[in-house]
């Protein structure tokens, strides 16, 4: 993606329902959300409906940015993953897209080599990650990149669903302890 | 933020609690939690979306922009309609509103209107109405009047369609037949066009719409 600042102005500017400082954003910042739509969904039919969904959503909620509160590329990143998880819920199981990564690449813990824009908070999230539990780690993960609710994690591992809750919950209590915020 | 308060925040953002409901102040607790997830999409590689993706974005933001239009301008014709009959069609639009179901009158036929009001103020541009036993389309032309050294150009947008079809430019005939279907959930439009029409065959500043209704 572009520098944090061209993106914070051009998301402002689309705000104002500015056509041309869309059509850049658009631009700058298409393929690192069809990537992430293309990660999260595993099907690129689904991942294309999503990027839509997701430039209709900044079309109409730009406004509702707010630069104090963190930068663009990563306001932008949330909505397409939040959006690509309601895209995979909908569509239910069974869904995946042929020759797609497995469920262990898919919830491993990115290498810090692979850091491509986050800068230090990154680092400080794959090192704080890399210190939870293995077991409460990869609840959250399934949780962030499958989508997959209390009930799905019970049945992928056979777990009850109260220790789920209970694991989910310690892990982000040391998550949050660990980023120290 | 008790502790308890501050999970359900993760939660909310990781998915695995819902989110609607929240108060201001949970949404910006999750909001929080999202941020902090966010450093786990930074590793993702970018791909470069299909040709042509961005015109798909745009058209879908023009269509569902036309849609609110339209639902709008519905709600303002059915007032009219109520209005019509209640106040002796005192008005010229509102005359020609209420003779239409005389017009081109067939049994069983299913008629319908569409009043074309301006965004701006609300005041009726044209009126369309459609008869499905007849098969008989009619444009009667209001109020609408463009700006010097320009043409009024209309609009039919078929339900369901992304783009909408030019009917032509804007008659100097009270009452004129038209060679379009209609049926429920159609939007028209007005547009302000070069003379002679648009160049692009597309809108080129719509400033009337409207959505057409069946009337009994």
């Amino acid at each position: 993606m572009a520098s944090d600042e061209e993106l914070d102005e051009l998301l402002i500017a689309t705000a104002r329902h500015d056509r041309a400082a869309f059509r850049l954003l658009y631009d700058r910042t298409s393929p690192k959300l069809f990537g992430i739509a293309l990660k999260i969904c595993r099907n690129r039919a689904m991942a294309e409906d999503v990027l839509q969904d997701v430039f209709t959503e900044i079309w109409s909620k730009a406004g509702s940015f707010d630069r104090a509160r963190g930068q663009a590329g990563g306001w932008l990143s949330v909505i397409a993953r939040n959006r690509s998880i309601d895209a995979l819920r909908r569509q239910g199981s069974g869904f995946l897209g042929v020759g797609t990564g497995s469920e262990e690449e898919m919830i491993a813990v990115p290498d810090p080599a692979l850091a491509r824009d986050g800068g230090v908070e990154y680092l400080t999230l794959v090192d704080c990650l890399n210190q939870m539990e293995a077991r409460e780690r990869d609840l959250v993960l399934r949780a962030y990149y499958l989508g997959e609710t209390r009930e799905d994690m019970a049945r992928a591992i056979d777990a009850p669903v109260n220790t789920i809750k209970t694991w989910l919950r310690r892990g982000l209590i040391s998550l949050k302890a660990c980023l120290g915020d | 933020m008790s502790k308890q308060r501050d999970l359900d925040a993760a939660e909310r953002a990781l998915g695995t609690l819902p989110k609607a409901g929240e108060t201001p102040r949970q949404k910006r607790n999750r909001e929080a939690w999202e941020r902090r997830f966010a450093g786990l999409l930074s590793p993702i590689k970018p791909v470069a979306p299909p040709e042509g993706m961005f015109g798909r974005i745009t058209e879908r933001l023009a269509h569902d922009d036309t849609r609110r239009r339209m639902h709008k301008a519905n709600a303002r014709a059915q007032r009219w309609q109520g209005f019509a009959l209640l106040s002796g069609m005192a008005a010229a639009g509102f005359a020609a509103l209420a003779f239409l179901p005389i017009l081109g009158k067939t049994k069983d036929a299913a008629r319908y209107v569409a009043v074309v009001s301006s965004d701006a103020d609300g005041t009726p541009g044209m009126v369309v109405k459609f008869d499905t036993g007849s098969g008989l389309a009619m444009v009667i032309p209001l109020g609408a009047q463009a700006p010097a050294g320009k043409a009024v150009q209309m609009w039919h947008l078929p339900e369901g369609a992304t783009k909408p079809i030019s009917i032509g430019l804007f008659p100097d005939d009270p009452i004129s037949h038209a060679s379009f279907s209609a049926g429920p959930g159609d939007i028209f439009a007005l547009s302000y066009e070069e003379e002679g029409g648009s160049p692009t065959g597309q809108p080129t500043d719509a400033r009337y719409h409207g959505q057409i209704v069946k009337v009994e």
